[in-house]
Protein backbone atom coordinates (compact mmCIF):
# COMPACT_ATOMS: atom_id res chain seq x y z
CA UNK A 1 0.00 0.00 0.00
CA UNK A 2 1.18 3.49 -0.82
CA UNK A 3 0.39 6.51 1.32
CA UNK A 4 -0.32 9.60 -0.77
CA UNK A 5 1.21 13.01 -0.20
CA UNK A 6 -1.92 14.38 1.48
CA UNK A 7 -1.91 11.53 3.99
CA UNK A 8 1.82 11.90 4.64
CA UNK A 9 1.28 15.58 5.49
CA UNK A 10 -1.58 14.75 7.88
CA UNK A 11 0.45 12.03 9.62
CA UNK A 12 3.40 14.41 10.00
CA UNK A 13 1.09 17.06 11.50
CA UNK A 14 -0.35 14.45 13.87
CA UNK A 15 3.11 13.38 15.08
CA UNK A 16 4.25 16.97 15.60
CA UNK A 17 1.09 17.94 17.48
CA UNK A 18 1.14 14.80 19.60
CA UNK A 19 4.75 15.29 20.65
CA UNK A 20 4.01 18.98 21.37
CA UNK A 21 0.99 17.96 23.47
CA UNK A 22 3.04 15.48 25.47
CA UNK A 23 5.88 17.95 26.02
CA UNK A 24 3.65 20.95 26.85
CA UNK A 25 1.00 18.87 28.64
CA UNK A 26 -1.62 20.59 26.46
CA UNK A 27 -5.04 18.89 26.03
CA UNK A 28 -6.02 21.24 23.15
CA UNK A 29 -3.12 20.09 21.00
CA UNK A 30 -3.82 16.51 22.01
CA UNK A 31 -7.42 16.79 20.79
CA UNK A 32 -6.30 18.24 17.46
CA UNK A 33 -3.64 15.58 16.92
CA UNK A 34 -6.03 12.75 17.81
CA UNK A 35 -8.66 14.19 15.47
CA UNK A 36 -6.21 14.04 12.57
CA UNK A 37 -5.21 10.53 13.56
CA UNK A 38 -8.83 9.33 13.74
CA UNK A 39 -9.50 10.89 10.33
CA UNK A 40 -6.66 8.88 8.74
CA UNK A 41 -7.63 5.65 10.49
CA UNK A 42 -11.22 5.90 9.32
CA UNK A 43 -10.19 6.72 5.76
CA UNK A 44 -7.90 3.71 5.71
CA UNK A 45 -10.65 1.44 6.97
CA UNK A 46 -13.01 2.80 4.32
CA UNK A 47 -10.41 2.43 1.59
CA UNK A 48 -9.72 -1.23 2.41
CA UNK A 49 -13.41 -2.11 2.43
CA UNK A 50 -13.89 -0.41 -0.96
CA UNK A 51 -10.81 -2.13 -2.38
CA UNK A 52 -12.24 -5.47 -1.32
CA UNK A 53 -15.54 -4.70 -3.10
CA UNK A 54 -13.78 -3.66 -6.31
CA UNK A 55 -11.48 -6.70 -6.29
CA UNK A 56 -14.37 -9.09 -5.72
CA UNK A 57 -16.20 -7.66 -8.72
CA UNK A 58 -13.36 -8.28 -11.21
CA UNK A 59 -13.95 -10.97 -13.82
CA UNK A 60 -11.63 -11.68 -16.72
CA UNK A 61 -12.14 -13.91 -19.73
CA UNK A 62 -9.05 -14.10 -21.89
CA UNK A 63 -8.79 -15.69 -25.35
CA UNK A 64 -6.01 -16.10 -27.90
CA UNK A 65 -6.81 -16.53 -31.59
CA UNK A 66 -4.75 -19.73 -31.65
CA UNK A 67 -3.17 -21.29 -28.57
CA UNK A 68 -0.78 -23.34 -30.70
CA UNK A 69 1.71 -20.96 -32.20
CA UNK A 70 5.26 -20.75 -33.33
CA UNK A 71 8.07 -18.72 -31.82
CA UNK A 72 8.16 -15.26 -33.41
CA UNK A 73 4.64 -15.37 -34.85
CA UNK A 74 2.23 -12.72 -33.54
CA UNK A 75 -1.07 -13.68 -31.99
CA UNK A 76 -4.03 -11.57 -30.95
CA UNK A 77 -5.20 -11.70 -27.35
CA UNK A 78 -8.65 -10.53 -26.32
CA UNK A 79 -9.30 -9.99 -22.62
CA UNK A 80 -12.90 -9.24 -21.65
CA UNK A 81 -13.00 -7.51 -18.29
CA UNK A 82 -15.96 -6.89 -16.02
CA UNK A 83 -15.39 -4.61 -13.03
CA UNK A 84 -17.58 -2.57 -10.71
CA UNK A 85 -16.12 0.66 -9.39
CA UNK A 86 -16.93 1.96 -5.92
CA UNK A 87 -17.68 5.41 -4.51
CA UNK A 88 -14.66 7.60 -3.98
CA UNK A 89 -12.09 5.20 -5.46
CA UNK A 90 -10.72 4.77 -8.95
CA UNK A 91 -9.53 1.46 -10.32
CA UNK A 92 -7.09 0.63 -13.11
CA UNK A 93 -6.63 -2.88 -14.41
CA UNK A 94 -3.45 -3.87 -16.29
CA UNK A 95 -2.62 -7.20 -17.89
CA UNK A 96 0.55 -8.93 -16.70
CA UNK A 97 2.44 -10.26 -19.68
CA UNK A 98 4.44 -13.40 -18.91
CA UNK A 99 8.19 -13.28 -19.44
CA UNK A 100 8.99 -14.49 -22.93
CA UNK A 101 6.11 -12.71 -24.61
CA UNK A 102 6.50 -9.32 -26.22
CA UNK A 103 3.57 -6.96 -26.69
CA UNK A 104 3.48 -5.64 -30.25
CA UNK A 105 0.56 -3.26 -30.14
CA UNK A 106 -2.85 -2.74 -28.58
CA UNK A 107 -3.99 -1.88 -25.07
CA UNK A 108 -2.99 -3.88 -22.01
CA UNK A 109 -4.32 -1.40 -19.45
CA UNK A 110 -7.68 0.20 -18.83
CA UNK A 111 -8.17 3.87 -18.17
CA UNK A 112 -9.06 5.04 -14.67
CA UNK A 113 -12.47 3.51 -13.92
CA UNK A 114 -14.90 5.51 -11.74
CA UNK A 115 -17.97 4.27 -9.86
CA UNK A 116 -20.30 1.93 -11.73
CA UNK A 117 -20.25 -1.30 -13.66
CA UNK A 118 -17.81 -1.48 -16.56
CA UNK A 119 -17.45 -4.07 -19.29
CA UNK A 120 -14.26 -3.56 -21.25
CA UNK A 121 -12.31 -5.44 -23.87
CA UNK A 122 -8.54 -5.23 -24.12
CA UNK A 123 -7.11 -6.25 -27.47
CA UNK A 124 -3.40 -6.63 -27.99
CA UNK A 125 -0.92 -8.56 -30.07
CA UNK A 126 1.87 -10.60 -28.58
CA UNK A 127 4.92 -12.24 -30.08
CA UNK A 128 6.44 -15.24 -28.30
CA UNK A 129 10.21 -14.91 -27.96
CA UNK A 130 10.78 -18.29 -26.34
CA UNK A 131 9.27 -21.71 -26.93
CA UNK A 132 7.45 -23.95 -24.51
CA UNK A 133 4.18 -23.61 -22.64
CA UNK A 134 3.41 -20.13 -21.32
CA UNK A 135 0.43 -19.36 -19.16
CA UNK A 136 -1.11 -15.90 -18.96
CA UNK A 137 -0.48 -15.04 -15.35
CA UNK A 138 -3.35 -12.65 -14.64
CA UNK A 139 -3.35 -8.93 -14.03
CA UNK A 140 -2.75 -6.10 -11.61
CA UNK A 141 -5.57 -4.09 -10.13
CA UNK A 142 -4.63 -0.65 -8.84
CA UNK A 143 -7.16 1.01 -6.55
CA UNK A 144 -6.67 4.54 -5.28
CA UNK A 145 -8.49 7.35 -3.54
CA UNK A 146 -7.37 10.77 -2.29
CA UNK A 147 -5.44 9.25 0.64
CA UNK A 148 -4.21 5.77 -0.27
CA UNK A 149 -3.25 3.61 -3.21
CA UNK A 150 -2.87 -0.15 -3.36
CA UNK A 151 -2.07 -2.76 -5.95
CA UNK A 152 -3.75 -6.15 -5.86
CA UNK A 153 -2.11 -8.91 -7.89
CA UNK A 154 -4.80 -11.04 -9.49
CA UNK A 155 -2.86 -14.26 -9.97
CA UNK A 156 -5.35 -16.85 -8.76
CA UNK A 157 -6.68 -19.46 -11.16
CA UNK A 158 -9.84 -17.56 -12.10
CA UNK A 159 -7.74 -14.75 -13.61
CA UNK A 160 -5.02 -16.78 -15.32
CA UNK A 161 -4.85 -18.69 -18.57
CA UNK A 162 -5.09 -19.76 -21.29
CA UNK A 163 -1.85 -21.67 -21.80
CA UNK A 164 -0.03 -20.76 -24.98
CA UNK A 165 1.79 -23.68 -26.61
CA UNK A 166 4.75 -22.18 -28.44
CA UNK A 167 6.64 -24.37 -30.84
CA UNK A 168 10.25 -23.53 -31.60
CA UNK A 169 11.29 -21.64 -34.66
CA UNK A 170 12.76 -24.07 -37.17
CA UNK A 171 16.34 -22.81 -37.11
CA UNK A 172 17.93 -25.91 -38.56
CA UNK A 173 15.38 -26.88 -41.14
CA UNK A 174 16.28 -27.33 -44.76
CA UNK A 175 15.58 -24.38 -46.98
CA UNK A 176 12.41 -24.63 -49.02
CA UNK A 177 13.06 -26.23 -52.33
CA UNK A 178 10.97 -26.20 -55.46
CA UNK A 179 10.58 -29.53 -57.13
CA UNK A 180 10.64 -29.73 -60.88
CA UNK A 181 7.92 -32.35 -61.08
CA UNK A 182 4.87 -30.14 -60.68
CA UNK A 183 5.07 -29.92 -56.89
CA UNK A 184 6.67 -27.62 -54.36
CA UNK A 185 7.11 -27.65 -50.62
CA UNK A 186 5.37 -25.14 -48.42
CA UNK A 187 4.93 -24.33 -44.72
CA UNK A 188 1.15 -24.49 -44.93
CA UNK A 189 -0.49 -27.32 -43.01
CA UNK A 190 -1.82 -29.60 -45.70
CA UNK A 191 -2.66 -33.31 -45.85
CA UNK A 192 0.06 -34.07 -48.35
CA UNK A 193 3.51 -34.15 -46.75
CA UNK A 194 6.91 -34.07 -48.36
CA UNK A 195 9.84 -36.12 -47.16
CA UNK A 196 11.71 -33.10 -45.78
CA UNK A 197 11.63 -32.70 -42.01
CA UNK A 198 10.68 -29.13 -41.18
CA UNK A 199 11.34 -29.29 -37.44
CA UNK A 200 11.18 -31.40 -34.32
CA UNK A 201 8.88 -30.59 -31.45
CA UNK A 202 7.49 -32.14 -28.29
CA UNK A 203 4.68 -34.61 -28.63
CA UNK A 204 1.21 -33.18 -28.17
CA UNK A 205 -1.95 -35.07 -27.46
CA UNK A 206 -3.61 -36.18 -30.75
CA UNK A 207 -0.32 -36.20 -32.69
CA UNK A 208 0.11 -39.11 -35.05
CA UNK A 209 2.23 -41.74 -33.31
CA UNK A 210 3.91 -42.57 -36.62
CA UNK A 211 5.63 -39.19 -36.58
CA UNK A 212 7.41 -39.88 -33.26
CA UNK A 213 11.16 -39.64 -33.62
CA UNK A 214 12.36 -42.51 -31.48
CA UNK A 215 16.02 -41.52 -31.54
CA UNK A 216 15.37 -38.09 -30.03
CA UNK A 217 12.78 -39.56 -27.68
CA UNK A 218 15.29 -42.07 -26.34
CA UNK A 219 18.00 -39.43 -26.05
CA UNK A 220 15.98 -36.91 -24.05
CA UNK A 221 13.47 -39.28 -22.45
CA UNK A 222 10.63 -37.13 -23.79
CA UNK A 223 8.40 -37.83 -26.75
CA UNK A 224 9.49 -35.83 -29.80
CA UNK A 225 7.71 -35.77 -33.14
CA UNK A 226 8.87 -34.82 -36.61
CA UNK A 227 7.07 -32.13 -38.57
CA UNK A 228 7.30 -32.41 -42.31
CA UNK A 229 6.97 -29.77 -44.96
CA UNK A 230 3.71 -29.83 -46.86
CA UNK A 231 3.58 -30.55 -50.55
CA UNK A 232 1.60 -28.41 -52.93
CA UNK A 233 1.05 -28.91 -56.63
CA UNK A 234 1.64 -26.20 -59.12
CA UNK A 235 -1.61 -25.17 -60.74
CA UNK A 236 -1.79 -23.24 -63.97
CA UNK A 237 -3.62 -19.95 -64.16
CA UNK A 238 -5.74 -18.76 -67.03
CA UNK A 239 -6.08 -15.02 -67.53
CA UNK A 240 -8.92 -13.93 -69.79
CA UNK A 241 -8.79 -10.38 -71.07
CA UNK A 242 -12.29 -9.12 -71.90
CA UNK A 243 -12.63 -6.46 -74.60
CA UNK A 244 -13.76 -2.95 -73.77
CA UNK A 245 -17.55 -2.59 -73.98
CA UNK A 246 -17.21 0.95 -75.31
CA UNK A 247 -14.81 0.01 -78.09
CA UNK A 248 -15.50 -1.95 -81.24
CA UNK A 249 -14.37 -5.56 -81.29
CA UNK A 250 -14.81 -8.60 -83.49
CA UNK A 251 -17.54 -10.72 -81.91
CA UNK A 252 -16.61 -13.82 -83.87
CA UNK A 253 -13.06 -13.67 -82.63
CA UNK A 254 -14.30 -13.10 -79.11
CA UNK A 255 -16.54 -16.18 -79.28
CA UNK A 256 -13.54 -18.14 -80.63
CA UNK A 257 -11.55 -16.89 -77.65
CA UNK A 258 -14.23 -18.03 -75.20
CA UNK A 259 -14.39 -21.42 -76.86
CA UNK A 260 -10.62 -21.69 -76.56
CA UNK A 261 -10.81 -20.79 -72.87
CA UNK A 262 -13.49 -23.44 -72.27
CA UNK A 263 -11.43 -26.06 -74.07
CA UNK A 264 -8.31 -25.18 -72.12
CA UNK A 265 -10.15 -25.29 -68.79
CA UNK A 266 -11.71 -28.65 -69.55
CA UNK A 267 -8.43 -30.14 -70.74
CA UNK A 268 -6.56 -28.97 -67.62
CA UNK A 269 -9.22 -30.16 -65.18
CA UNK A 270 -9.51 -33.55 -66.82
CA UNK A 271 -5.78 -33.91 -66.30
CA UNK A 272 -6.50 -33.95 -62.54
CA UNK A 273 -4.92 -30.60 -61.73
CA UNK A 274 -6.61 -27.64 -60.08
CA UNK A 275 -6.91 -24.42 -62.02
CA UNK A 276 -7.02 -20.73 -61.25
CA UNK A 277 -8.93 -18.23 -63.35
CA UNK A 278 -8.42 -14.49 -63.47
CA UNK A 279 -10.74 -12.36 -65.56
CA UNK A 280 -9.49 -8.92 -66.46
CA UNK A 281 -10.54 -6.15 -68.79
CA UNK A 282 -7.47 -4.15 -69.58
CA UNK A 283 -5.83 -3.20 -66.26
CA UNK A 284 -9.08 -3.88 -64.33
CA UNK A 285 -9.45 -7.13 -62.41
CA UNK A 286 -13.05 -8.32 -62.80
CA UNK A 287 -13.12 -11.73 -61.16
CA UNK A 288 -10.76 -14.30 -59.68
CA UNK A 289 -11.05 -17.95 -58.71
CA UNK A 290 -8.08 -19.84 -57.29
CA UNK A 291 -7.31 -23.55 -57.01
CA UNK A 292 -10.67 -24.85 -58.19
CA UNK A 293 -11.30 -28.42 -59.42
CA UNK A 294 -14.99 -28.18 -60.27
CA UNK A 295 -15.63 -28.04 -64.01
CA UNK A 296 -19.30 -27.11 -63.55
CA UNK A 297 -18.29 -24.05 -61.59
CA UNK A 298 -15.88 -22.98 -64.30
CA UNK A 299 -18.58 -23.51 -66.96
CA UNK A 300 -21.00 -21.34 -65.00
CA UNK A 301 -18.40 -18.60 -64.59
CA UNK A 302 -17.48 -18.70 -68.28
CA UNK A 303 -21.12 -18.37 -69.33
CA UNK A 304 -21.94 -15.66 -66.80
CA UNK A 305 -18.78 -13.59 -66.64
CA UNK A 306 -17.07 -13.71 -70.01
CA UNK A 307 -18.75 -10.74 -71.65
CA UNK A 308 -17.28 -7.42 -72.78
CA UNK A 309 -16.74 -5.15 -69.81
CA UNK A 310 -16.38 -1.42 -69.29
CA UNK A 311 -12.77 -0.49 -68.61
CA UNK A 312 -12.61 2.04 -65.83
CA UNK A 313 -8.82 2.30 -65.82
CA UNK A 314 -6.28 2.38 -68.63
CA UNK A 315 -2.52 2.26 -68.76
CA UNK A 316 -2.04 4.38 -71.89
CA UNK A 317 0.29 6.80 -70.25
CA UNK A 318 2.12 4.59 -67.82
CA UNK A 319 5.63 3.41 -68.37
CA UNK A 320 7.88 1.51 -66.04
CA UNK A 321 10.79 3.38 -64.51
CA UNK A 322 13.31 0.91 -65.88
CA UNK A 323 12.02 1.60 -69.42
CA UNK A 324 12.23 5.32 -68.86
CA UNK A 325 15.81 4.98 -67.69
CA UNK A 326 16.63 2.98 -70.82
CA UNK A 327 15.01 5.68 -72.98
CA UNK A 328 16.96 8.35 -71.16
CA UNK A 329 20.19 6.52 -71.96
CA UNK A 330 19.21 6.31 -75.61
CA UNK A 331 18.27 9.99 -75.64
CA UNK A 332 21.63 11.00 -74.23
CA UNK A 333 23.43 9.01 -76.95
CA UNK A 334 21.21 10.42 -79.69
CA UNK A 335 21.77 13.96 -78.46
CA UNK A 336 25.52 13.60 -79.04
CA UNK A 337 25.05 12.62 -82.65
CA UNK A 338 22.29 14.99 -83.79
CA UNK A 339 22.86 18.59 -84.78
CA UNK A 340 19.37 19.77 -85.90
CA UNK A 341 17.86 22.31 -83.52
CA UNK A 342 14.26 21.04 -83.74
CA UNK A 343 15.27 17.50 -82.95
CA UNK A 344 17.51 18.61 -80.09
CA UNK A 345 14.66 20.70 -78.71
CA UNK A 346 12.29 17.74 -78.94
CA UNK A 347 14.77 15.45 -77.24
CA UNK A 348 15.47 17.92 -74.46
CA UNK A 349 11.72 18.22 -73.82
CA UNK A 350 11.40 14.45 -73.70
CA UNK A 351 14.35 14.37 -71.35
CA UNK A 352 12.64 16.85 -69.00
CA UNK A 353 9.36 14.93 -69.09
CA UNK A 354 11.08 11.64 -68.39
CA UNK A 355 13.03 13.09 -65.49
CA UNK A 356 9.84 14.53 -63.99
CA UNK A 357 8.19 11.14 -64.37
CA UNK A 358 11.09 9.43 -62.64
CA UNK A 359 10.68 11.72 -59.64
CA UNK A 360 6.99 10.82 -59.40
CA UNK A 361 6.55 7.98 -56.90
CA UNK A 362 3.23 6.74 -58.33
CA UNK A 363 2.76 2.97 -58.11
CA UNK A 364 1.00 0.99 -60.76
CA UNK A 365 -1.90 -0.62 -58.89
CA UNK A 366 -2.52 -3.24 -61.54
CA UNK A 367 1.08 -4.47 -61.29
CA UNK A 368 0.75 -4.78 -57.54
CA UNK A 369 -2.48 -6.73 -57.87
CA UNK A 370 -1.01 -9.10 -60.45
CA UNK A 371 2.11 -9.54 -58.33
CA UNK A 372 -0.03 -10.48 -55.33
CA UNK A 373 -2.03 -12.95 -57.36
CA UNK A 374 1.09 -14.65 -58.70
CA UNK A 375 2.74 -14.81 -55.28
CA UNK A 376 -0.34 -16.35 -53.67
CA UNK A 377 -1.27 -18.79 -56.45
CA UNK A 378 2.31 -19.74 -57.45
CA UNK A 379 1.35 -20.88 -60.95
CA UNK A 380 3.69 -22.98 -63.06
CA UNK A 381 2.19 -21.61 -66.27
CA UNK A 382 0.10 -18.60 -67.22
CA UNK A 383 -2.17 -18.68 -70.24
CA UNK A 384 -3.36 -15.25 -71.26
CA UNK A 385 -6.31 -15.14 -73.65
CA UNK A 386 -6.75 -11.73 -75.20
CA UNK A 387 -7.99 -10.11 -78.39
CA UNK A 388 -5.04 -7.71 -78.08
CA UNK A 389 -7.03 -4.74 -79.39
CA UNK A 390 -6.17 -1.18 -78.50
CA UNK A 391 -3.68 -0.49 -75.76
CA UNK A 392 -1.81 -3.60 -74.59
CA UNK A 393 0.50 -2.08 -72.02
CA UNK A 394 -1.23 -4.05 -69.25
CA UNK A 395 -0.13 -7.28 -71.00
CA UNK A 396 3.37 -5.94 -70.69
CA UNK A 397 2.84 -5.56 -66.93
CA UNK A 398 1.65 -9.17 -66.68
CA UNK A 399 4.68 -10.28 -68.68
CA UNK A 400 7.03 -8.38 -66.38
CA UNK A 401 5.48 -9.92 -63.27
CA UNK A 402 5.62 -13.38 -64.84
CA UNK A 403 9.30 -12.85 -65.57
CA UNK A 404 9.95 -11.78 -61.98
CA UNK A 405 8.17 -14.93 -60.76
CA UNK A 406 10.04 -17.10 -63.29
CA UNK A 407 6.74 -18.36 -64.66
CA UNK A 408 6.11 -19.32 -68.27
CA UNK A 409 3.58 -17.04 -69.96
CA UNK A 410 1.63 -18.02 -73.05
CA UNK A 411 -0.24 -15.25 -74.83
CA UNK A 412 -3.07 -16.65 -76.91
CA UNK A 413 -4.52 -14.34 -79.53
CA UNK A 414 -6.88 -14.69 -82.56
CA UNK A 415 -5.53 -16.16 -85.79
CA UNK A 416 -5.14 -13.00 -87.83
CA UNK A 417 -3.56 -10.98 -85.09
CA UNK A 418 -0.43 -9.20 -86.04
CA UNK A 419 2.19 -10.73 -83.79
CA UNK A 420 4.59 -7.98 -84.60
CA UNK A 421 2.78 -5.90 -81.99
CA UNK A 422 3.57 -8.50 -79.38
CA UNK A 423 7.11 -9.21 -80.38
CA UNK A 424 8.71 -6.59 -78.15
CA UNK A 425 6.75 -8.10 -75.27
CA UNK A 426 7.66 -11.64 -76.12
CA UNK A 427 11.31 -10.75 -75.83
CA UNK A 428 10.74 -10.03 -72.19
CA UNK A 429 8.92 -13.23 -71.33
CA UNK A 430 10.64 -15.89 -69.38
CA UNK A 431 9.57 -18.43 -71.94
CA UNK A 432 7.40 -16.20 -74.04
CA UNK A 433 5.36 -17.83 -76.73
CA UNK A 434 2.76 -16.07 -78.84
CA UNK A 435 0.37 -18.84 -79.73
CA UNK A 436 -2.63 -18.79 -82.01
CA UNK A 437 -5.92 -20.00 -80.67
CA UNK A 438 -6.90 -22.30 -83.49
CA UNK B 1 -37.74 27.82 0.98
CA UNK B 2 -34.41 26.79 -0.37
CA UNK B 3 -32.40 24.64 2.06
CA UNK B 4 -28.90 25.89 2.75
CA UNK B 5 -26.14 23.67 1.44
CA UNK B 6 -24.00 21.64 3.84
CA UNK B 7 -20.88 23.73 3.27
CA UNK B 8 -22.76 26.91 4.26
CA UNK B 9 -23.95 25.21 7.47
CA UNK B 10 -20.37 24.18 8.30
CA UNK B 11 -19.05 27.69 7.58
CA UNK B 12 -21.73 29.24 9.78
CA UNK B 13 -20.85 26.78 12.58
CA UNK B 14 -17.16 27.68 12.36
CA UNK B 15 -17.75 31.42 12.31
CA UNK B 16 -20.31 31.20 15.13
CA UNK B 17 -18.01 29.06 17.29
CA UNK B 18 -15.06 31.38 16.69
CA UNK B 19 -17.15 34.44 17.55
CA UNK B 20 -18.14 32.79 20.83
CA UNK B 21 -14.47 32.06 21.45
CA UNK B 22 -13.65 35.73 20.85
CA UNK B 23 -15.99 36.79 23.65
CA UNK B 24 -14.24 34.95 26.43
CA UNK B 25 -10.75 34.11 25.27
CA UNK B 26 -7.58 35.85 26.34
CA UNK B 27 -6.35 35.62 22.79
CA UNK B 28 -9.55 37.04 21.31
CA UNK B 29 -7.55 39.09 18.78
CA UNK B 30 -6.49 35.81 17.12
CA UNK B 31 -10.08 34.84 16.24
CA UNK B 32 -10.72 37.37 13.40
CA UNK B 33 -7.37 36.42 11.92
CA UNK B 34 -8.21 32.70 12.07
CA UNK B 35 -11.71 33.25 10.64
CA UNK B 36 -10.42 35.47 7.82
CA UNK B 37 -7.59 33.09 6.97
CA UNK B 38 -9.89 30.08 6.97
CA UNK B 39 -12.51 31.75 4.77
CA UNK B 40 -9.83 32.86 2.34
CA UNK B 41 -8.32 29.36 2.19
CA UNK B 42 -11.81 27.88 1.71
CA UNK B 43 -12.35 30.25 -1.19
CA UNK B 44 -9.09 29.45 -2.97
CA UNK B 45 -8.79 25.77 -2.04
CA UNK B 46 -10.75 24.78 -5.16
CA UNK B 47 -7.60 25.41 -7.15
CA UNK B 48 -5.38 22.67 -5.72
CA UNK B 49 -5.29 19.84 -3.21
CA UNK B 50 -2.32 21.48 -1.42
CA UNK B 51 -4.50 24.47 -0.55
CA UNK B 52 -7.24 22.10 0.67
CA UNK B 53 -4.75 20.47 3.01
CA UNK B 54 -3.55 23.90 4.16
CA UNK B 55 -7.18 24.78 4.90
CA UNK B 56 -7.49 21.66 7.07
CA UNK B 57 -4.35 22.46 9.06
CA UNK B 58 -5.38 26.12 9.43
CA UNK B 59 -8.71 24.93 10.77
CA UNK B 60 -6.90 22.75 13.30
CA UNK B 61 -5.25 25.88 14.73
CA UNK B 62 -8.74 27.30 15.33
CA UNK B 63 -9.70 24.02 17.04
CA UNK B 64 -6.68 24.25 19.38
CA UNK B 65 -7.43 27.92 20.11
CA UNK B 66 -11.11 27.18 20.92
CA UNK B 67 -10.23 24.37 23.37
CA UNK B 68 -9.29 26.86 26.09
CA UNK B 69 -12.73 28.47 26.02
CA UNK B 70 -14.89 25.36 25.82
CA UNK B 71 -13.92 21.85 24.62
CA UNK B 72 -17.32 21.38 22.92
CA UNK B 73 -16.80 24.54 20.85
CA UNK B 74 -13.57 22.96 19.78
CA UNK B 75 -15.49 19.80 18.81
CA UNK B 76 -17.97 21.83 16.73
CA UNK B 77 -15.16 23.56 14.86
CA UNK B 78 -13.43 20.22 14.35
CA UNK B 79 -16.46 18.57 12.76
CA UNK B 80 -17.01 21.60 10.51
CA UNK B 81 -13.35 21.64 9.41
CA UNK B 82 -13.35 17.92 8.64
CA UNK B 83 -16.69 18.25 6.84
CA UNK B 84 -15.45 21.13 4.69
CA UNK B 85 -12.24 19.23 3.97
CA UNK B 86 -14.23 16.23 2.72
CA UNK B 87 -16.51 18.49 0.68
CA UNK B 88 -13.49 20.07 -1.00
CA UNK B 89 -12.19 16.60 -1.88
CA UNK B 90 -15.57 15.85 -3.54
CA UNK B 91 -16.11 12.76 -1.42
CA UNK B 92 -18.90 14.00 0.85
CA UNK B 93 -21.76 13.10 -1.43
CA UNK B 94 -22.62 9.47 -0.73
CA UNK B 95 -24.51 7.67 1.99
CA UNK B 96 -21.41 5.71 2.99
CA UNK B 97 -19.46 8.97 3.44
CA UNK B 98 -22.23 10.44 5.58
CA UNK B 99 -22.16 7.39 7.86
CA UNK B 100 -18.38 7.65 7.98
CA UNK B 101 -18.64 11.33 8.94
CA UNK B 102 -21.16 10.62 11.71
CA UNK B 103 -18.86 7.86 13.01
CA UNK B 104 -15.83 10.14 13.07
CA UNK B 105 -17.60 12.97 14.88
CA UNK B 106 -19.00 10.47 17.40
CA UNK B 107 -15.49 9.18 18.13
CA UNK B 108 -14.24 12.78 18.39
CA UNK B 109 -17.05 13.53 20.83
CA UNK B 110 -15.96 10.60 22.99
CA UNK B 111 -12.35 11.79 22.86
CA UNK B 112 -13.47 15.29 23.84
CA UNK B 113 -15.41 13.85 26.75
CA UNK B 114 -12.47 11.72 27.80
CA UNK B 115 -9.87 14.50 27.66
CA UNK B 116 -12.22 16.94 29.37
CA UNK B 117 -12.97 14.62 32.29
CA UNK B 118 -9.56 13.05 32.78
CA UNK B 119 -7.12 15.62 34.01
CA UNK B 120 -4.22 13.79 32.44
CA UNK B 121 -3.23 13.58 28.80
CA UNK B 122 -1.32 10.29 29.02
CA UNK B 123 -4.40 8.11 29.53
CA UNK B 124 -6.31 9.41 26.46
CA UNK B 125 -3.14 9.18 24.34
CA UNK B 126 -2.43 5.60 25.36
CA UNK B 127 -6.07 4.63 24.95
CA UNK B 128 -6.61 6.18 21.54
CA UNK B 129 -3.21 5.14 20.15
CA UNK B 130 -3.75 1.59 21.47
CA UNK B 131 -7.17 1.29 19.86
CA UNK B 132 -5.84 2.83 16.64
CA UNK B 133 -2.94 0.40 16.50
CA UNK B 134 -5.34 -2.49 16.94
CA UNK B 135 -7.46 -1.15 14.08
CA UNK B 136 -4.35 -0.69 11.92
CA UNK B 137 -3.11 -4.21 12.65
CA UNK B 138 -6.54 -5.57 11.81
CA UNK B 139 -6.79 -3.66 8.51
CA UNK B 140 -3.22 -4.47 7.47
CA UNK B 141 -3.78 -8.17 8.12
CA UNK B 142 -7.05 -7.85 6.20
CA UNK B 143 -5.17 -6.32 3.28
CA UNK B 144 -2.53 -9.05 3.38
CA UNK B 145 -5.21 -11.69 3.39
CA UNK B 146 -6.80 -9.96 0.40
CA UNK B 147 -3.45 -9.94 -1.42
CA UNK B 148 -2.92 -13.59 -0.59
CA UNK B 149 -6.43 -14.61 -1.60
CA UNK B 150 -6.05 -13.19 -5.11
CA UNK B 151 -2.28 -13.36 -5.47
CA UNK B 152 -1.65 -17.05 -4.89
CA UNK B 153 -2.33 -19.40 -7.70
CA UNK B 154 -4.56 -22.23 -6.60
CA UNK B 155 -3.46 -25.57 -7.97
Amino acid sequence: MKVKRCTRAIITAFLLLLSSALILDNPGLLFVSLALWILIIFRYFLFISRTKSVTTSVQIVRAVDNIHTRQGISRTVTACLTITGEDGVRAVYAEVIPAGLQVEDGEIQTHSLPKGSHELTLNYRITPLIHGDLKFSGGLLTVQDAFFETEIALYCSSFTGPVLHIHPYPLFEKSRSNSKYGEFESYKILPQKSSCVKTYRKYLHSDDSRTIDWKLTAKYDTLYVREYNSLEKYSPIIIVDLPDLEQEFDEKKFSDLIRAVSGNVEKTLRGGSSLSLLIISGPNIIFSLFGEHDLVRFTTIISERLHPHTRLHHLYRSRTKSDIRKDLKKLSHMGDELREDNVILHLSRLNTIYHQHLLDSGINKFSLQISRVFSSVKPDEISLFSLCTGDISYIREIAVQARYGRVRLKVRTPEEKNFMRLNPLCEMFWDGIGERIV
Amino acid sequence: MKRPSVDVIFLVLIIGAMLLTMRSSLIWFMSPLLIGGFLYLWHISERSSVLTLTMLLWGEISVAAAWYVLPWLSWIIQLSVVGLFLIRLNIFDTRQEHIFFIAIISVLAMITLLIDHVNNITIPVVLVIGVSLLVIVFTISYEFRLQKEYGDEKS
